[in-house]
């Protein structure tokens, strides 16, 4: 970095969080120039360094010009995708946390707001650790929905909703009954196909794809009403969620014989290690029907991890459960995440369990999206509250 | 061999017993013995994977071998304690032995302790190695660990969710076990060379009490105390080098560190470690042991468990079992009286055997049962009874962590109800002028760790004061009354035994707990906890709803149902002459049962009597006025250490109290 740049001062690198911290404070863009005269600093600045790196950005005071932002906007994406692999944002001010949101929600990128420089920091680190559990850097989204709409005769489930999901990260989607919730899911795990979008999976375009070939592909659900299989037992129903690793021959499966066996045997290993990491080893040789309802769940979700997904949809894990079940279940679902670091899109409606687990929330409502961001936005955010969250009397 | 006297007298210390092979005097000598003698027999088993994994003798050194070398390539120096945490698995046993072999102490913790309790203990027994079990354990530890100065290193077992800790001073077993071979490349005899330093008189391991009273402490017992007290017991008993055991008592208390450690290293039988918690009643039934060990309250729910099911039964099975069950337990009340048993009652008892016994034992998993012992609490009549009814040979035996366990045991064929059994060989009993129960034993504690004072008070002039009150029989067996401190008196002047009443009121399968107040007053009255699933289940039947404990607690139908249980024991009382004042006039149901997480009992299940009464100050002082109901709150804490309020309205009744057997 050239000493005596305008900017010099404000850029510093934090070499142990990988991150360039971003001091916007009290700076004013008021023209192109400007912002181009920044950001040709900061490439020069990153390409010498020949790595990607988080940014941390401090907005405190920071005014940027109606009709600037455009600019802005683009001059920034380019860097991050350039440069990047994630971006924290906070000491925004309101008017324009409105617009950074409003522009999130039509230029698909994360907005990832904060009050403080604390909780920044502390979603930097998650971002970090995602990555490293995945491998995999965030810019690169796991599920990108774009466009996506779906019609049953005259009733519009859902009206071009578009979102991506990142590896690693636990996204919920929230929104009043029929908003179209389950219906995104049917999509996604190719049970509907929509009318008009795509469903980019991996890097691919699966829109099209039946139910058992995107099952194939890593991605597993549970479902809103239980649907085990009543007369077998706990055991038989989480193998059923390993068939589509199953290699058998029928022969050698009715003798029972060598590779048989040995299969078998790794599946019933695999199974085994699910009900440990679950905790139901007492029910394992129970019949499935005879289960109160939240152990139930719990056999349901068990099924689904054992098809090893690298994506996992959950419809309202926790309906009907009282508090001390939800957290179990919550625990069970962030232990999910952080030892296999599967990608989890969760839809559910108790406020508190979404907000404390999530990464990012989307909200749609009669089929539109709404809102989406990390928590602590969408829970102020006006649009969310009048439709769901309620209005102060 | 039992002497009866008042008078106190100076007596020398611990009577003579036969010295140990110096070759065998420690255990990791003992276990070395058992991986050359028999190495292939299977010495301890864990169910996981939803299998059963079995690790013979030669495996328990091996795996004991490389924890130690681990150890000592951290630096673990003779004399250093390891406290140990979690449930019963065979890993925890291995280092335990581990570090026996290094000459260090191992510290037993109870699995369930909260981050306090295991400060306290951590930092008071000086640890500088932990070698815990999984994540919730390093977690409590790791919370702590600054008011720990002097623990260095945390060893974990189950690395699930741990990926991610990045603390240099934490490591799994596995990590630990590596450096051990790396070690053992550079120190090939280490590991036998510090075995081989050993001495019978070394500390074993350091139990530490939570005192009813006061903060816990650390008893410390050495390998000559154990191996020479639990050698007898198994001698007396008979165990064998083929029995089975479950393991499924906390590590922490020193019962299970002599069945589950001591008489398994001496005898060489199987350990079997339960999958969890959750599911250890059906691990039971799959090992089927042929040594069991239970408190009473474990026979207890078992039994009820077995007589609520029986409830769902078809109405002509549950006629025939309990038929059958009569049966027995009149043959057996007549045997524990040593009455004869008629001809008729005795073909009943075999037909009764394929119908009944067998399949019902097989079902509670205990049809192999040779030896099975309960001790720490009188046993209800009835499930004493029961068992013994079904052919299982149930005993009771009486002891203590400062005795090494084993002071007296009921022999076979001496089973009593009321008594604890006569002295095992090499103790002597003795009951002092106010009626206290003293010993000395060759398992007598070498004191109580960096606390000479208490160790002082308890064995005054070479005897162990046992703070129980009791006397030796016609039978020469030792019968135990209550608590010594407890027992107190009436304004009256009325004897007044606490604990003697609650067990009476326990025997009912709708009473968990309770607690009887009165001392210095004009009469008695007690609280009670419900037993959650007896009543329960109760109240499903009659179509009585409740929502939780607390409003389960106060219904008036419930206070109704434990009216006569209450009439029940002051009917008993009545026939005693010294106790015929001490009948309850006053009950209520608590409104949340009696936790050790709240500090209301220890973690073994013994009342903290001065606390409860502080706490529910309210509700006592209700139960001595007119009143016929209180309101009142209580603090609660939760498993994570976090706490809250409950809030009630508790009902009181009188209750009826009856004259001498025989007025009106």
């Amino acid at each position: 970095m050239t000493p005596g740049g305008r900017f010099w001062d404000r850029l510093r690198f934090i070499e142990a969080l990988e991150t360039l911290d971003v001091d916007f404070s009290k700076l004013a863009f008021s023209s192109k120039e400007d912002v181009d005269e920044f950001y040709d600093e900061v490439d020069r600045l990153l390409q010498g360094t020949s790595r990607r790196w988080y940014f941390l950005v401090n907005y405190a005071g920071c005014t940027i010009a109606e009709d600037v932002w455009d600019h802005f906007g683009e001059r920034g994406k380019h860097s991050n995708i350039t440069h990047g692999l994630g971006t924290v944002r906070f000491g925004v001010s309101a008017p324009m946390r409105e617009t950074i949101r409003a522009r999130a929600m039509l230029a698909q990128f994360r907005a990832n707001v904060f009050e403080t420089r604390e909780e920044a920091l502390a979603a930097l680190a998650e971002l970090r650790k995602r990555r490293v559990v995945t491998g995999v850097s965030s810019t690169e989204g796991l599920l990108q929905v774009q466009d996506v709409a779906v019609r049953f005769g005259g009733i519009q489930a859902l009206r071009g909703v578009s979102f991506e999901v990142q590896t690693g990260e636990i996204f919920s989607m929230i929104g009043p009954n029929g908003a179209g919730k389950t219906s995104m899911l049917n999509v996604i795990s190719g049970f509907y196909r929509p009318e008009r979008g795509r469903i980019v999976f991996k890097g691919e375009d699966r829109t099209n794809l039946k139910a058992y070939e995107v099952a194939e592909l890593g991605v597993a659900r549970t479902f809103q009403n239980v649907a085990l299989f009543k007369g077998m037992s706990v055991l038989d129903n989480i193998m059923t969620g390993r068939l589509l690793k199953m290699r058998g021959s029928f022969l050698l499966d009715a003798l029972w014989w060598g590779p048989a066996r040995r299969q078998e045997l790794e599946h019933r290993a695999a199974v085994e290690r699910i009900i440990d990491f679950l905790e139901i080893e007492a029910i394992r040789k129970a019949p499935a029907g005879r289960l109160p309802y939240g152990l139930q769940k719990r056999v349901e979700l068990a099924r689904a991890l054992a098809a090893e997904p690298t994506l996992l949809l959950l419809d309202e894990p926790m309906a009907g459960m009282n508090v001390e079940e939800k957290e179990d279940i919550a625990r069970f679902i962030l232990d999910i995440n952080d030892e296999w670091g599967t990608t989890i899109i969760l839809i559910e409606h108790d406020m508190g369990v979404v907000m404390d687990i999530s990464s990012h929330v989307l909200v749609l409502d009669y089929g539109a999206k709404i809102a989406e961001g990390s928590p602590g936005e969408v829970r102020t955010d006006p649009a969310v509250v009048r439709a769901y969250l309620g209005e102060p009397q | 061999m039992t002497a009866i006297t008042t008078a106190p007298e100076k007596r020398p210390a611990a009577p003579q017993v036969a010295a140990l092979d110096p070759a065998l005097d420690t255990f990791p000598k003992l276990v070395a013995r058992n991986a050359t003698r028999w190495p292939e027999k299977v010495a301890i088993r864990e169910k996981d994977l939803g299998i059963w994994q079995s690790y013979t003798w030669k495996d328990y050194l091996d795996q004991a071998r490389l924890i130690a070398l681990g150890l000592a390539s951290l630096g673990f120096a003779r004399g250093d304690k390891t406290a140990i945490v979690g449930d019963n698995r065979p890993q925890l046993y291995w280092a335990m032995m581990a570090t026996q072999a290094l000459g260090g102490v191992p510290v037993p913790l109870y699995q369930d302790s909260i981050e306090k309790e295991m400060q306290f203990i951590v930092d008071h027994a000086e640890a500088r190695f932990a070698l815990v079990e999984d994540q919730e354990q390093v977690d409590k530890l790791l919370h702590v660990k600054e008011q720990c100065p002097r623990l260095e290193y945390i060893i974990y077992d189950d690395p699930r969710g741990l990926r991610h800790y990045s603390q240099p001073f934490l490591m799994s077993l596995e990590r630990l076990q590596e450096l051990g071979s790396k070690f053992a490349m550079e120190n090939p005899t280490y590991f036998e060379d510090q075995i081989a330093t050993g001495r019978g008189d070394d500390m074993a391991v350091i139990c530490y009490t939570s005192g009813t009273t006061g903060v816990p402490k650390g008893v410390m017992l050495s390998h000559k105390n154990l191996i020479v007290t639990a050698q007898t017991a198994a001698t007396q008993e008979g165990l064998r080098r083929d029995d089975e055991v479950l393991a499924y008592l906390p590590m922490a208390w020193v019962g299970d560190h002599v069945f589950s450690y001591a008489q398994c290293i001496l005898t060489g039988f199987a350990v079997n470690c339960p999958e969890s918690a959750a599911t250890v009643l059906q691990n039971l039934r799959e090992i089927g042991p042929t040594y069991f060990f239970a408190p009473p309250r474990i026979f207890e729910s078992i039994l009820t468990n077995v007589m609520i099911r029986l409830e769902d039964a078809a109405w002509a099975k549950r006629k025939l079992v309990h038929f059958f069950l009569d049966v027995g337990q009149g043959i057996e009340r007549r045997r524990l009286t040593g009455r004869p048993v008629p001809l008729k009652l005795r073909l009943l008892y075999a037909l009764g055997r394929p119908l009944v016994y067998e399949p019902l034992k097989d079902n509670l998993g205990m049809r192999r049962v040779r030896l099975a012992y309960t001790a720490g609490e009188a046993i209800g009549p009835e499930i004493f009874l029961f068992f013994r009814a079904l052919g299982i040979n149930v005993k009771q035996l009486y002891g203590m962590t400062e005795s090494s366990v084993f002071v007296a045991i009921q022999r076979d064929g001496e089973a009593r109800l009321d008594t604890v059994g006569t002295p095992i060989p090499g103790v002597e009993i003795r009951i002092s002028g106010e009626g206290e129960v003293l010993f000395q034993s060759p398992g007598t504690f070498q004191g109580y760790y960096k606390n000479p004072d208490a160790t002082r008070e308890m064995m005054e002039d070479g005897w162990v004061h046992t703070g129980d009150a009791g006397f030796i029989d016609h039978d020469g067996q030792l019968k135990i009354i209550d608590r010594a401190k407890d027992v107190s008196r009436l304004a009256d002047g009325t004897l007044f035994p606490p604990k003697y009443i609650e067990n009476k009121l326990k025997f009912s399968p709708f009473i968990k707990e309770a607690m009887c107040v009165g001392q210095g007053s004009t009469y008695v009255s007690a609280l009670i906890n419900i037993d959650l699933a007896a009543v329960g289940s109760w109240a499903e039947r009659r179509n009585v709803p409740y929502t939780s404990y607390t409003d389960l607690a106060q219904k008036a139908e419930v206070y109704d149902l434990i009216y006569p249980e209450i009439v029940r024991v002051n009917k008993s009382l009545s026939e005693d002459e010294l106790l015929r004042g001490a009948q309850i006039r006053k009950y209520l149901i608590l409104h949340k049962e009696l936790d050790a997480d709240d500090q209301e009992m220890t973690r073994t299940r013994k009342l903290r009597r001065r606390f409860i009464a502080e706490k529910y100050q309210t509700l006592i002082d209700a139960l001595y006025s007119d009143v016929d109901h209180v309101a009142v709150e209580a603090k609660v804490t939760y498993e994570d250490g976090r706490t809250g309020m409950i809030r009630a309205d508790v009902r009181i009744r009188d209750v009826e109290t009856l004259g001498a057997p025989g007025t009106p």
